[in-house]
């Protein structure tokens, strides 16, 4: 892939765009469809080589795969001029249509890399999950495994970004820090990362929007000056949150898996640091572990027996790399991020 | 297929691209498990088991563009072809 193809994720949002992009789109006959993923190989210049857009009996559907093969050996019969580095010309963008682009992180944002996983505690260890932890009704049905393609998708990694903008991460640096100064975690950052970023329904069922204030039930974040020199200001973040419900006994036990309410407590652990000179973080690492219950798999509503844990990473990029700049929960174009979740 | 769930989506663009795609038992367990309790002393270790194991999600090494116009002239200047993929109402290769 990486080798002789240039990727590039979209948003179907962007084939109404007016600018460049969507009239490329349009003019190549590239379909793209919400909710099913389409996938389309295409030469720089609009000429579509492959897809996996079948049309059956007059309707269109997009198939599972894609024919990658087939795709590069159109492209390599194409004639060098519509094929050879630098053949075709490209210009510039013109004016972007910002109702339908995808959000891009405002001047100055520092961009957190997140990831989210559950786990299995074991022998008081956290171990990854299997399909066989995975319930499918409360009572221990394990069928996870109907999921797409018999693929359990649950147990891996899943990434996110939280941005923070400049006035937020700045309000961070108090002037003249001491050793021991601690104040609380500024409430627009605290309110953020408690109901968007801590939201275990964010990953796991596709609640996006951030949780309703009611939905927290207890949340608690400050900040510690551990270490003062001129050349880093090191911070300590310490502090836990309750949110959702209070598992039911039988939850408690382990007894059950809760299919229709859903809780996490995590205790939250981070370590910054800054540099003065410079004026900028160069660490940001943020780990939220504590227990949860309810579902953790989408559509089929699998979920783990018991309060189980759930760590949540959040890890300082530059936003050099396209992948990094994802906007926090895939937020498409008119998405408010930085408003206050409703 | 109705795939709301960007976890979901990446796990299947993965399969259409011809990615192995990690589930278990490929997801293994690391050498050393983590206490889930979170202190400093176990911090750095519970962070590496939540991120990406080595090989687990190959769709994130992919070098994904997000602009389909910068995209087009990375292309166009390297003599290759693009691959678009696209789903649901959000970039599809983050959360949902």
């Amino acid at each position: 892939m990486q080798e002789n193809f240039v990727a590039v994720s979209l948003s179907v949002l962007e084939y109404d765009r007016t600018d460049a992009v969507g009239q490329f789109l349009r003019d190549s006959g590239i379909t793209i469809r919400k909710l099913e993923g389409c996938l389309w190989c295409v030469t720089p210049g609009g000429k579509i080589l492959e897809s996996n857009l079948v049309v059956e009996k007059g309707k269109t559907s997009f198939k599972r795969e894609i024919d990658l093969k087939a795709a590069l050996d159109k492209w390599r019969a194409l004639p060098e001029a519509e094929r050879m580095p630098g053949a075709v010309k490209v210009g510039a963008p013109g004016a972007i249509d910002r109702r339908y682009a995808v959000l891009t992180p405002p001047p100055g944002t520092l961009i957190l890399k997140v990831y989210y996983r559950a786990f299995m505690r074991e022998e008081n260890k956290l171990r990854y999950l299997t399909e066989d932890d995975l319930w499918y009704d409360e009572n221990g049905d394990k069928t996870e495994a109907k999921l797409v393609n018999k693929r359990i998708t649950t147990p891996q990694a899943h990434p996110d970004h939280m941005w923070l903008a400049e006035t937020e991460w700045k309000s961070l640096m108090r002037a003249n820090p001491r050793v021991g100064d601690t104040f609380p975690l500024p409430a627009g950052i605290a309110d953020r990362l408690v109901r968007r970023h801590l939201n275990p329904r964010y990953v796991y069922d596709g609640h996006s929007d951030g949780l309703a204030k009611d939905s927290v039930r207890a949340a608690e974040l400050s900040v510690t000056v551990e270490a003062v020199s001129a050349e880093k200001i090191r911070l300590r973040l310490n502090g836990h949150a309750k949110l959702g419900k209070q598992p039911a006994p039988a939850v408690l036990a382990g007894k059950i898996a809760s299919m229709n309410q859903w809780g996490y407590e995590p205790t939250l652990l981070g370590f910054m640091e800054y540099d003065p000179r410079k004026q900028v973080f160069t660490r940001f690492d943020v780990v939220a572990l504590g227990d949860q219950f309810g579902k953790v798999g989408l559509d089929i509503g699998a979920a783990r027996p018991g309060c189980q844990p759930l760590g949540i990473t959040f890890e300082l990029v530059t936003g050099n790399r396209p992948a990094d700049r994802v906007p926090p929960g895939s937020a498409s174009t008119a998405r408010p991020y930085f408003d206050s979740p409703r | 297929m109705n795939l709301t769930n960007g976890y979901q989506r990446n796990a299947v663009v993965l399969a259409m691209v011809g990615f192995a795609l990690t589930t278990e038992p490929a997801l293994g367990q690391p050498a050393a498990l983590a206490q889930p309790n979170l202190g400093a002393d176990t911090f750095a270790q519970i962070q590496k088991q939540i991120k990406p194991q080595p090989g687990e999600s190959r769709w994130m090494e992919v070098p994904w563009f997000l602009d389909l116009h910068e995209a087009r002239q990375k292309a166009a200047a390297e003599g290759k072809p693009l691959f678009i993929y696209s789903s649901g109402g959000a970039t599809g290769i983050g959360a949902c």
